[in-house]
């Protein structure tokens, strides 16, 4: 019989100086939400690099007879207000979507890598200004600053990448300037120096590498978001101009057909969907990882 | 508790407050600073001569013109006109928008309430459905704590405006309970505020209950259970505060989310408001519109996060200098 | 009746595979203190908590007996465990900074007691914390009610967290630890204090890994290994005339004066254990290795370390005894020149060390490296066994590899652990790879920065048997820093006494110890629980 089993008090068994992680903790393990998560975003990294290979069909051509045609064998996500076919768009807009996502938070990681780095290595004077002006940048909606980089740029695919890489790009600073602090305060380095290691050996082995540690956890998680914030801005038609069958743009023209043709709107807000929820279960996955890495 | 919180409010220096105050409200002027100069930036980036860029799609005068060289100080040197340009903000003055023929302060206060009373409502559902999201599944390692966490997950990684259109399909076309667009009265208010709520719910229940498993882990957990407590007490009077904190990090990144979730949202449902005000500033390159909203997000930003730091400082008192 | 009667109790976390109490008999009768003493992972606290009903998530309890009281607690629900929690027994764990939620006033904590049982009606309930707080010996209850953790110092706090526990009146307090992470002379009050609830009645269960903090205050000791109890007496014959080759080994490991010279991980002989002697060292009495004059050291305006000299020679070891805040680690960091001080100097081989630029002295680094209390902080998480060991040694890549398989047996780990990562290694096993790393350099000063205070006392021994041996082959000098006399005593030739930044005393370990002059020096040692073994 159980005694206690019900109560949720936690007393984890105490291993103090037993060897530790003797099991491999279950958690390391991958799950089936992971491996589907997985799966899901080599079918989309597929869709983005090599369309021709899901769909034949052509995302552009129209066809108005068959217009809004509910999803059938020839046309399974169904057919859009031109009659073109919904599931090729849908695998065609995975490299609008993808791509944006992608070169955004390139643009991000490397500037903000090094901005957070120059900050975080540097005495404060330089360091006051940058962070303050990450916080400015990170104060802004990130819609809003999107925006208003676009009411300068004018819209397209080049413009959005520059709004949503600098939107992101105090996320990146910031974290990156953190962990320099905790870097260079920590004991390894204090050790480092004290095997007598040249500055610059010290900086190139344990200083950077382990600040750059964080790094594909956050740009995996932030690639969801930048995928969010791409459709956000095609849907308000700032992103990729028509025909282009980005995600978000086909839903902007599939809104008016809500009420007639569900499949326009269903299929093209799955992808995002499920895209950015694949990112992120593998981003925790990774963020877990790591944060075992550092006890 | 409550009965023993003797000697909290002696004023707040004697807490430890001052400082940390003053800090605050400092950085939160150079934030505005710098929001107003990058916004004086943008006119001047944006490429063609600023007088047309002002001017965009309004009607071209040579009067008009001359006011518009009036206004801005175009004729003088740039760091004056610069100058000038942040003392007429400091004394309220937003411009005048040549696209609409108002003054940009006008137009602004005369879209603002849709939008709060949106955003407002938009966070009260959010963190409502989070709070109970995670209060009732926490710690619970069964098909409940996997579900909520999953649709946690789904509900903070679908766009508004694709909520939007997914609410609208189920509840407005299929079960006709709730308008299609606009803004009559509380029933046109809920669609919308749940579309831009859900992601907020989302995120908020996914912090709150690592926040409270966390917490249920800590040593002091186990004190609290040792004096005979009720679990519900042990989250209500220990973990929770202890789950707020990271939770009250993000409320910064959510004003972000109401204001530029505001903008799709009402587009999708047809509302009025400072998002549609904002989209056809954008669109139609009405910069002076631009300038003034992005000041605004900038205020409601700073007003907000001075808040939250100073939550912190309620919440957790090990951050309060002194003993 | 006894308060607690239980036979063959069982407590397994199938989910980890653990089984972490395997057939535990124990029993506490009224105003009875019974101690259980093991190593981490012997299942003691286990045990403790089980009593209560906390044993933890995923734990499966079983038990042939579990009488709480005359009650069967087999059939207890949620509901009855709670009502016996507080009431009939408190929960006093280590370190009250996290064991008391650092976001609620002490007063709160202590109310909430008060409030679970309804002991006294609510408008009463503020004076009797102020009483409670009195009785446990916190001054100005009124102020300190209303103060956070954080705010009251590890004394304070301990006092405070033990109000709480007794605040329902309970006839058993259970103590996990509840003493360590304090200083001794701390500790000693914290003891005091526990030993005064008992003269009132109170049972007292003290879960412990030090025996002589047990040895002072129990009735009876259960030594447990492994989940089992490996052996059961009163006190006094179990630390005098232990029937177990394990008590046997686990007395003959603590480190003393009686101790000095030999090895700690003792023979076990089946009657009293062999100590065998460690090699002898040989202290070279010519010019000093260290020399540190006058050394001050400023945080900010505050001065930690204040005037502080002495000097070791070859294959001597100083050892630096002080409680939390002393200053002993900033002395550590001044003497490895990670710190600049403020006033004096370090001489480190006759020549300037202190003085030099930090450019200056990377070329003589590896004469002088350090050993901390917690390895893993000084590994790069990102570093295998292997290469940290590496990292120190030059040449080429075979000889290197050679370099580190002839350093990790010299520490007495074997040479497939290169591969692994260190996160993976028990505390023992981890500072091991930290001393193979510190000897990797050819060090003539090793700083040890209390090197076993995280370690459970038979791998303490080990890890100090290996520190003498290495010393005795190299005739390196050793700069120990430790909070434990004992550890001091048993290694050090001679001490250095430190309080507030400041030297209060130094001298032959055995003079400092045996005829202290300052008054400090009595008190520290006054307060060191001692380990009644008479034999």
């Amino acid at each position: 019989m159980t005694v206690s089993d019900r109560e949720q008090a936690t007393a984890p068994p105490p291993t103090g100086d037993g060897p530790v992680p003797a099991v491999v903790p279950r958690r390391y393990g991958v799950r089936p939400g992971q491996a589907v998560s997985l799966l899901i975003l080599a079918v989309v990294a597929v869709a983005a690099l090599a369309p021709g290979l899901l769909s034949d069909a052509d995302p552009l051509a129209a066809d108005p007879l068959h217009a809004l045609a509910p999803p059938s064998a020839p046309h399974w996500f169904g057919t859009d207000h031109l009659g073109r076919d919904v599931f090729s768009r849908v695998v065609h807009g995975a490299g609008y979507s993808l791509g944006i996502g992608a070169a955004a938070i390139l643009f991000a990681t490397v500037l903000g890598t090094v901005l957070g780095a120059l900050a975080g290595l540097s005495p404060r004077y330089v360091d006051e200004p940058l962070s303050r002006l990450f916080d400015v940048l990170a104060s802004f909606p990130e819609l809003l600053l999107a925006m208003l980089v676009i009411s300068v740029t004018g819209p397209g695919a080049g413009n959005v990448i520059i709004a949503i890489g600098l939107v992101q790009l105090p996320n990146y600073a910031r974290v990156i300037r953190g962990q320099t602090f905790v870097v260079r305060r920590s004991g390894y380095v204090e050790q480092a120096v004290t095997l007598g290691l040249r500055r610059p050996v010290l900086v190139a082995r344990h200083v950077l590498p382990n600040i750059l540690g964080p790094l594909p956890v956050l740009a995996t998680i932030g690639m969801g978001t930048a995928i969010i914030a791409t459709s956000g801005l095609s849907f308000l038609g700032m992103g990729p101009q028509p025909p282009d069958p980005e995600w978000g743009s086909m839903l902007a023209e599939a809104r008016n057909y809500l009420r007639v043709a569900w499949w326009t709107v269903l299929f093209p807000g799955l992808s995002v969907t499920l895209t950015v929820v694949s990112l992120t279960v593998v981003g925790r996955r990774l963020q877990r990882r790591f944060e075992g890495r550092l006890p | 508790m409550s009965t023993l919180t003797l000697t909290r409010r002696r004023g707040l220096a004697a807490a430890g407050w001052t400082g940390p105050v003053v800090r605050r409200l400092g950085a939160g002027l150079v934030v505005l600073w710098v929001a107003a100069t990058a916004a004086y930036a943008a006119l001047l980036l944006v490429p063609g001569d600023t007088v047309d860029v002002l001017i965009a799609d309004g009607l071209d005068t040579p009067q008009r013109r001359a006011a518009i060289v009036a206004e801005w100080g175009l004729d003088r040197p740039v760091p004056q006109q610069y100058a000038d340009y942040l003392l007429r903000l400091l004394h309220g003055d937003l411009g005048r928008s040549y696209v609409l023929q108002r003054d940009v302060a006008e137009i602004l206060s005369s879209q603002v309430w849709p939008t709060v009373r949106l955003a407002l409502t938009a966070a009260a559902f959010g963190v409502a459905i989070a709070l109970v999201l995670a209060l009732t599944t926490a710690g619970r390692r069964s098909w409940a704590g996997g579900l909520a966490g999953l649709s946690e997950l789904t509900a903070a990684s679908v766009p508004p405006f694709l909520a939007g259109l997914l609410l609208l399909a189920v509840f407005s076309f299929t079960l006709g309970w709730f308008p299609v667009s606009g803004d009559r009265g509380f029933a046109s208010l809920v669609l919308p505020a749940l579309a831009l709520g859900l992601q907020i719910a989302g995120t908020l229940g996914q912090v709150l209950r690592e926040g409270l498993e966390r917490a249920l882990e800590e040593p002091f957990a186990v004190t609290a259970r040792s004096r005979g407590i009720t679990e519900w007490r042990l989250v209500a009077r220990h973990a929770l505060r202890h789950a707020l904190l990271p939770a009250v990090t993000l409320t910064g990144w959510f004003v972000g989310v109401l204001l530029g979730g505001a903008i799709v949202v009402e587009a999708v449902f047809g509302r009025p408001g400072l998002g549609q005000i904002t989209l056809v500033a954008v669109t139609g390159k009405d910069m002076p519109v631009v300038m003034a909203v992005i000041m605004l997000a900038a205020a409601v930003y700073v007003t907000v996060s001075t808040l939250v730091d100073l939550a912190y400082l309620v919440i957790d008192p090990r951050l309060r200098k002194g003993r | 009746m006894n308060l607690i009667e239980i036979e063959d109790l069982r407590v397994t976390f199938p989910r980890a595979g653990v089984e972490a109490v395997r057939g535990v008999n124990l029993s506490i009768a009224e105003g009875e203190c019974v101690a259980i003493v093991g190593e981490s992972g012997s299942g003691k606290s286990v045990t403790a908590r089980t009593l209560v009903g906390l044993t933890g998530q995923g734990a499966t309890v079983t038990a042939g007996r579990f009488d709480v009281r005359g009650r069967d607690a087999r059939r207890f629900g949620p509901r009855d465990w709670r009502r016996l929690r507080g009431r009939f027994a408190g929960l006093v764990l280590q370190d009250a900074l996290v064991s008391l939620d650092p976001l609620r006033t002490v007063g709160a904590e202590i109310a909430e007691v008060l409030a679970a049982h309804d002991v006294v009606p609510r408008a009463g309930r503020k004076e009797r914390v102020l009483e409670l707080l009195d009785a446990v010996g916190v001054p100005e209850p009124e102020l300190r009610a209303g103060q956070y953790p954080h705010q009251l110092s590890g004394g304070l706090r301990q006092r405070a967290l033990i109000a709480s526990a007794i605040a329902a009146g309970p006839p058993l307090l259970i103590a996990d630890e509840p003493t360590t992470a304090l200083d001794v002379t701390v500790q000693a009050q914290i003891l005091r204090l526990l030993a005064a609830r008992r003269a009132e009645g109170t049972a007292l269960l003290m879960i412990s890994h030090d025996l002589a903090v047990v040895s002072s205050i129990a009735d009876r000791v259960l030594v447990m290994k492994d989940g089992v109890v490996v052996e059961e007496g009163p006190t006094g014959r179990v630390l005098s005339a232990p029937e177990r080759d394990y008590t046997r080994l686990l007395l003959a490991a603590v480190p003393s004066a009686a101790s000095r010279g030999t090895r700690l991980s003792a023979i076990a002989t089946g009657g009293v254990p062999l100590r065998t002697p460690l090699p002898e060292r040989k202290v070279d009495h010519g010019s000093p290795v260290v020399e540190v004059r006058g050394l001050s050291a400023e945080y900010g305006s505050r001065r930690v370390v204040d005037d502080v000299s002495f000097e070791v020679h070859a294959g001597e070891t100083v050892g630096v005894v002080g409680e939390s805040g002393s200053g002993k680690t900033t002395v550590a960091r001044l003497v490895m020149g990670l710190m600049r001080p403020v006033a004096g100097r370090v001489r480190l081989d006759g020549s300037p060390w202190s003085e030099l630029s930090e450019r200056e002295r990377r070329p003589r680094r590896s004469v002088i490296q350090v050993i901390s209390q917690n390895p893993l902080d000084s590994f790069d998480p990102r570093y295998t066994v292997g290469r940290l060991v590496a990292e120190p040694l030059g040449g080429p890549g075979r000889e290197r590899a050679a370099g580190v398989a002839e350093l990790l047996e010299r520490v007495g780990l074997p040479a497939d652990i290169a591969g692994r990562h260190p996160r993976a290694l028990s505390g023992g096993q981890r500072q091991r790879v930290a001393i193979a790393r510190a000897l990797a350099p050819r060090p003539r000063v090793l700083v040890c920065d209390e090197p076993v205070s995280a370690l459970d006392v038979s791998v303490q021994a080990q890890v100090l048997d290996l520190l003498g041996e290495i010393q005795a082959a190299d005739g390196t000098a050793l700069i120990f820093i430790s909070h434990d006399l004992g550890v001091v005593h048993h290694i050090s030739d001679r001490v250095v006494v430190m309080r507030e930044g400041r030297v209060v005393e130094d001298g032959h370990v055995d003079e400092v110890f045996f005829l202290p002059r300052h008054d400090y020096t009595r008190e520290l040692l006054g307060a060191v629980p001692k380990l009644a073994t008479t034999s």
